[in-house]
């Protein structure tokens, strides 16, 4: 059986300098797989060469066993959606226009898609139905937010790639995005997050990809990776991570001392 | 009331609008015709001085700007759909100075003697050229922001050769006909030249309409647009091309002509949902609607010396654009 996503050896160059240095990992249907680790690391890179968005310099991206390169626009856009960190809205489109746009590759009317149900269910998944009929231009960033969140939530794929999905949200939003991730992930579905709160990656993930200066550095289940040693290598931290009570926690201080990078 | 009805009614009301107003411009001129001879002379073959004032001057002057002035709505629709920018014109990308340059070269040469086709090809090849090299140098590979700066850059330069042209010329007629081309005008225009630029009309607007639904994915940004299935290579390719197509064929008609493709747009935003995909059918009609309306306005004006169109065109359109640039919160989280 195909991995639903796998990544095998890529390396991604940005005019010049290395950005992803022969990363993989492999990722099955039913994982919540978070991907953490420091600015510039190469977390949004990974996620954009993962969603199929930019030519990798060497390695393979497969989808269900396709290469992603070979796959149509449309064709990808079917299987996987993908939420940019940066979330634009450039024209004044009202809220539920901007949600149907989450169905784009199922062609035809776009003003029917704008009345399906799948709409209505993605707005109201991500607490946006209220807001249907705004315009973008009237709403806050984190509204903003939770709108391209319900779009990619629209395109019902199969694998939903999303770059900090929780950054400008109040902290209710944050755990209701991220309990609704869990469930898409639990019915059976593959998700993938760059998280910045490793609590919340600990929390709610059910594996945690560690990247650091463009290499994959920490591949497995919450407690294995997020070790001492781990958080204070790759993160300059100080971090205790136990399981109490079947919750996940991870307590972070700074380190008293500036740390050699040994 | 659903989308596809409210632009039905967008779309039928700015088509009675244009109706009309090619009736009126078919009355009004030096002389005054009466309803009933401008249809003996529409739909008669009677050749009364009348019938064929109507036929052969007012009714091929009025088209052309109706045409020039659909063409430059529907490339500025389309161009701030692809450049997520509503102040981005076929003046931004510098087609229009090239399109125009092409046209002067041509008269400066004394090409355009060879033939009544000469100066409608040069337009929209030099239309073209500018958009090819925009794409060669970057439209692919580079941010939409760069593509404006290099549109820019190109802009100046079409701007600079065509007064190089200007200053070279030792004929003081390519003179006052490179005015013609710069500041734009419709007048003696015939069916002929319709029909060299209707074809093109044609094709560009096919074009931006067959990419129409990736300016809509565009709104919420490049990657995410590519996510969602849009082809952005071939939306860019379409989108350019047509605009250049129907910035050539309008300069052919009518000269140089700014702001139309700013204005148009902007006023038809709120009525279509701000959707950057429905936007451009109405665009072209009020673009043709304020081109037919300025024509209008510059023939019955008391002067000895006819207005320029393109300046009646600026007059209103200046103060427009400075209206958007002022008035538009850019949108971005």
């Amino acid at each position: 059986m195909n991995a639903a996503l796998s990544i095998k050896d890529i390396s991604v160059k940005i005019d010049g300098a290395e950005i992803l240095r022969g990363a993989s990992f492999c990722a099955n249907s039913g994982e919540f797989i978070a991907v953490i680790g420091p600015n510039g690391a190469g977390k949004s890179t990974l996620l954009r060469a993962a969603a199929g968005l930019l030519c990798v310099d060497a390695g393979m991206v497969k989808l269900f066993g396709n290469d992603i390169t070979a796959l149509s626009p449309m064709e990808r856009a079917r299987r996987l959606s993908y939420l940019p960190q940066s979330r634009p809205v450039y024209w004044a489109m009202p809220v539920r226009a901007i949600v149907a746009l989450g169905r784009f590759a199922y062609g035809g009317g776009d003003a029917r898609a704008a009345n399906s149900a799948v709409v209505e269910s993605a707005m109201t998944e991500a607490g946006v139905q209220h807001l249907a009929d705004r315009s973008a231009a009237t709403l806050s960033g984190g509204e903003l937010a939770r709108v391209h969140f319900a779009r990619a939530l629209a395109g019902k794929t199969p694998v939903l790639i999303a770059d900090e999905p929780t950054a400008a949200l109040d902290p209710a939003h944050q755990l209701s995005v991220m309990a609704l991730l869990q469930k898409k992930a639990a019915n059976g579905r593959l998700v993938i997050a760059a998280l910045h709160d490793l609590d919340l990656a600990a929390r709610y993930a059910t594996k945690i990809l560690v990247i650091d200066k463009g290499a994959i550095v920490g591949d497995g289940a919450p407690e294995d990776v997020m070790t001492e040693e781990l958080l204070r290598n790759v993160f300059s931290v100080r971090g205790k991570f136990d399981v109490k009570s079947g919750a996940a926690r991870l307590s972070l201080s700074p380190l008293s001392q500036p740390q050699s990078s040994d | 009331m659903n989308a596809v009805a409210k632009d039905w009614r967008v779309l039928s009301g700015l088509a009675f609008t244009s109706l009309g107003l090619v009736f009126v411009s078919l009355l009004l001129g030096s002389a005054t015709l009466s309803p009933s001879s401008i249809l003996t002379g529409l739909f008669t073959g009677a050749d009364t001085p009348e019938a064929m004032i109507v036929r052969e001057i007012r009714l091929p002057r009025a088209l052309a700007a109706f045409i020039a002035g659909a063409s430059l709505g529907a490339a500025g629709a389309a161009l701030q759909g692809l450049l997520r920018n509503p102040l981005a014109d076929p003046g931004v990308l510098g087609v229009s100075a090239a399109s125009a340059l092409g046209a002067v070269i041509v008269i400066y040469f004394n090409v355009a003697m060879l033939g009544f086709w000469v100066v409608p090809a040069a337009t929209i090849l030099f239309a073209l050229g500018a958009t090819a090299a925009l794409y060669l140098l970057g439209a692919g590979r580079v941010s939409t922001a760069r593509l404006i700066l290099i549109g820019v850059g190109l802009s100046s330069f079409a701007g600079a050769l065509t007064s190089l042209v200007m200053n070279m010329s030792p004929n003081p007629f390519a003179l006052s006909d490179l005015i013609n081309w710069l500041f734009g005008t419709v007048a003696n225009r015939s069916f002929r030249d319709l029909a060299i630029a209707l074809p093109f009309v044609g094709i560009g607007l096919a074009f931006i309409a067959f990419a129409a639904r990736g300016l809509r994915a565009l709104t919420l940004g490049e990657d995410a647009a590519a996510s969602l299935g849009a082809d952005l290579k071939r939306v860019r390719i379409m989108i350019i091309a047509g605009a250049a197509v129907l910035v050539g064929a309008s300069v052919s008609l009518a000269g140089a002509i700014g702001f139309v493709g700013i204005v148009a747009p902007h006023l038809i935003r709120p009525f279509v949902g701000h959707d950057p995909a429905r936007l451009i059918a109405p665009s072209a009609l009020l673009g043709g609607i304020i081109l037919l309306a300025a024509d209008l306005f510059v023939r019955i004006l008391p002067f000895d010396q006819e207005l320029k169109l393109g300046v009646a065109a600026a007059l209103i359109g200046a103060p427009g654009f400075v209206w958007v640039a002022a008035t538009t919160k850019r949108m971005a989280a």
